[in-house]
């Protein structure tokens, strides 16, 4: 009991963090208002910045945060899931061009990705950054929600089941959802960290949120050489943080004790993505 | 192998369509260049247009009561090139229009070296013309105007440059491709045919200055010739294979590939060739890339040999390291260094460092997951068989060196992304902190650049990847044969 009180413990402290992100991204358009006027100002002089300015911009910034890394998240599951059950249907043709699709994705920066999206974007970036964003999760869910579907319906248990009767929708309910959604929830953790971390380094070197929107990784720019180091704790604790919440949540989803069949799935997820 | 070789042979085809891709999304993102615009991105239906854009402004003038001056400058612009379209249709316009007509003309006739007085009344400027065209129709002849600049470029005489002059602008084709110096003895060439091309233009900036250089002469040509290839289909007319070759060679594309083969890939805005800051800037960003390769290795190996010990307590520490690592990311870790070091922190051994700290987390994920891969039935066989340790150690490291092949392909972006990253807070020249700058102030040149090689390196680090998994364990391959990943 002690043990598994010792064991939950982190898991515990990132979910608290998480939720501490979430309230304070909630809240942000009651209290960041109500400190300053304006928003870009306050990211422009976040060196200076103390007290309530800090905590508003700190409130700001998770939110647009938030937003960006769960909208790219939320579209890349969608999307990802949609095409990678529509891949497995065509195991020559599309399914070996999403193989190579996401292994030249793979290989091709994101920094020089998001940065090409964002030359044609009207909204100086908020579209180019999702959108690419978007476009590097969907493929690796596809892949993954491919691979997870493919060794789930090849497995022996959904042969016997057929062989009992079974019909189709009852084997999606009883065997395939319930194997393809913990990697998939996993994974889409783990994705968000690095969403996280890829947002605020694009945001410091001027190509992510439009300039003057407050993100964690344009206020470190911002505090990148300043003397003070309240504001600098903040924004690269933030980043950090949550990245390792993130991670941590979805590495012990994924450490846990799996149904057979989860661990080859996860290696052809890496045959997958390496194709 | 044969696999290996289809890879490499589809991997033309597809940098063909990303540089279309990615020149039509730049082309369209980025504001055209003036002379560019009016060209089409891809397919010129209708190249060599000077016939049409001649006989409009003739009619646009010819006919019209008031002054037409876009029509005016045009016709001024076109000039030698026009000729043989504009004065044998004279005599079809009315004597008002021949008059407008040939006031048009003028500045061409200027420029040819003709005598003309703009008091002169419009019926005698316009006989004069016709006298020129009577005995001067056979020269407007590409044969004949490649003689008469190869006879200006052996020897100079008043002659011959007169020959030149009267050409006006059907001249600019010989001139140009005649233009670049073969040697230091050939510069007084260079700059004698710069000099009549920039007075036909009127472009005195590209002409050759009198204490100008080989090398000066050499970039004059070659601005010459960048600058022939963007106006050259509105100073020409083409036939047969020619005409088929200009549709899609008289483009804002092939504008593009002209330059990125004469000129190194292009130049970028501070005016060096692309490839030379590309060979440069990778001096740094290699380098970089290599460390976090390295780093991704070294934890994919401790990783792998920690779970095929199948030890609980190494799987534990694992998952915290990596979880820590997460908390880490490298761009915080590189302000931090910023911070601590100021300027000093631009150096290339600690960006080195750091990817080192960067690369091993992507790694060390994969092995933390708890997971027990395909090492451990392996080395629990060896162990029966009574392997030495070391030996079974070896092979841990092998199999876990051909999972993170694998894997590699999907993290490489990553990679990438955090060598720019690291090399653009910490200051250093590579790769990276040019792509910043060129996406912050768009630079088509080394966009273009920069995209065709990492699709290039995307391509190549891909077969690579597979035939290197393929030589470190065999099952990989057979495995994904059997999911459907392979053909």
């Amino acid at each position: 009991m002690r043990l598994s009180a010792r064991s939950a413990l982190p898991r515990n402290l990132a979910l608290g963090f998480l939720s501490l992100l979430l309230l304070a991204g909630l809240l942000s358009d009651w209290v960041a208002p109500r400190s300053v006027a304006s928003a870009a100002a306050l990211q422009s002089g976040l060196a200076d910045t103390r007290g309530w300015e800090l905590l508003a911009w700190w409130m700001l910034a998770t939110r647009n945060v938030l937003a960006v890394s769960a909208t790219a998240s939320l579209i890349g599951a969608l999307f990802g899931s949609a095409l990678g059950a529509l891949a497995i249907y065509g195991s020559g043709g599309v399914a070996g061009a999403l193989s190579r699709l996401v292994g030249f994705t793979g290989a091709f920066p994101g920094l020089l990705l998001v940065g090409l999206f964002r030359l044609g974007d009207p909204s100086h970036g908020v579209l180019a950054l999702l959108a690419a964003l978007s476009l590097l999760r969907t493929l690796e869910v596809a892949q993954l929600v491919r691979a997870e579907l493919l060794n789930a319906l090849l497995g022996d248990f959904v042969e016997a089941s057929r062989a009992l009767g079974a019909s189709r929708r009852w084997q999606l309910r009883a065997h395939v959802v319930p194997r393809v959604t913990r990697p998939l929830v996993a994974n889409l953790l783990q994705g968000a960290c690095a969403l996280i971390g890829l947002e605020a380094a694009l945001s410091f070197v001027g190509l992510g949120l439009p300039a003057g929107v407050p993100s964690w990784g344009a206020g470190l720019a911002a505090v990148a050489r300043a003397p003070s180091l309240l504001p600098f704790a903040v924004a690269a604790g933030s980043i950090g943080l949550a990245c390792a919440a993130l991670y941590g949540l979805g590495a012990s989803l994924a450490a846990a004790p799996a149904r057979s069949g989860g661990t080859a799935g996860a290696a052809l997820v890496a045959l997958g993505a390496a194709r | 192998m044969r696999l290996v070789l289809r890879r490499l042979l589809w991997l033309g085809p597809t940098l063909l369509a990303i540089t279309l891709l990615s020149f039509g999304i730049l082309s369209s993102a980025l504001p055209a260049d003036s002379e560019l615009a009016d060209l089409p991105l891809f397919f010129n239906p209708e190249p060599g247009a000077v016939e049409r854009l001649a006989t409009q402004a003739l009619h646009q003038i010819a006919s019209s009561d008031g002054q037409q001056p876009e029509a005016e400058r045009l016709l001024a612009r076109l000039g030698g090139a026009a000729l043989p379209y504009v004065l044998p249709a004279l005599d079809a316009q009315s004597p008002e229009g021949r008059a407008r007509v040939v006031r048009a003309l003028r500045p061409v006739g200027v420029r040819m070296g003709f005598e003309l007085d703009e008091h002169w009344d419009a019926s005698r400027e316009v006989l004069s013309w016709t006298r020129f065209w009577e005995e001067h129709a056979i020269d407007y002849r590409p044969s004949v105007a490649r003689r008469a600049v190869l006879r200006l470029a052996q020897r100079s005489t008043q002659l011959r440059d007169t020959e030149v002059r009267q050409l006006d602008t059907y001249a600019l084709d010989e001139l140009i491709a005649q233009m670049p110096p073969e040697g230091a003895f050939d510069l007084e060439r260079t700059r004698r045919l710069a000099q009549l091309a920039a007075d036909i233009t009127g472009q005195p900036q590209l002409a050759i200055p009198a204490d100008a250089d080989i090398a000066r002469a050499e970039a004059v040509a070659s601005a010459w010739q960048d600058w022939w290839a963007r106006q050259r289909s509105h100073y020409k007319t083409y036939s047969g294979t020619e005409r088929v070759a200009a549709m899609l060679r008289d483009t804002r594309y092939g504008g593009w590939v002209a330059q990125a083969v004469r000129r190194k890939l292009g130049l970028v805005h501070a005016g060096r060739p692309v490839w030379d800051v590309l060979c440069e800037a990778s001096r740094v960003t290699l380098p970089l890339f290599t460390c976090g390769l390295l780093g991704a290795w070294l934890g994919a190996v401790s990783g792998g040999v920690l779970a095929s010990l199948e030890s609980a307590r190494g799987a534990r520490v694992l998952r915290r390291i990596a979880v820590l690592s997460s908390a880490l990311p490298v761009l915080v870790l590189a302000v931090l260094a910023l911070r601590w070091l100021g300027a000093g922190a631009r150096q290339l051994w600690l960006g080195a460092f750091l990817m080192l700290l960067a690369g091993a987390p992507l790694a060390l994920s994969e092995g933390a997951r708890g997971e027990p891969g395909s090492g451990v039935g392996f080395s629990r066989t060896l162990a029966s068989l009574g392997v030495a340790p070391w030996r079974a150690g070896l092979t841990s490291v092998r199999l876990s060196s051909a999972r993170l092949v694998v894997q590699l392909g999907a993290h490489l972006s990553n990679l990438l992304t955090l060598s720019c990253v690291v090399e653009y807070v910490l200051g250093l020249p590579g790769l990276g902190t040019e792509t910043i700058a060129a996406l912050q102030h768009p630079d088509l040149n080394w966009l273009m650049a920069i995209t065709v090689g990492a699709a290039l390196f995307a391509g190549l680090s891909h077969v690579f990847g597979e035939w290197l998994s393929n030589l470190l364990d065999p099952r990989w391959l057979n495995a994904a044969a059997g999911a459907g990943g392979a053909e």
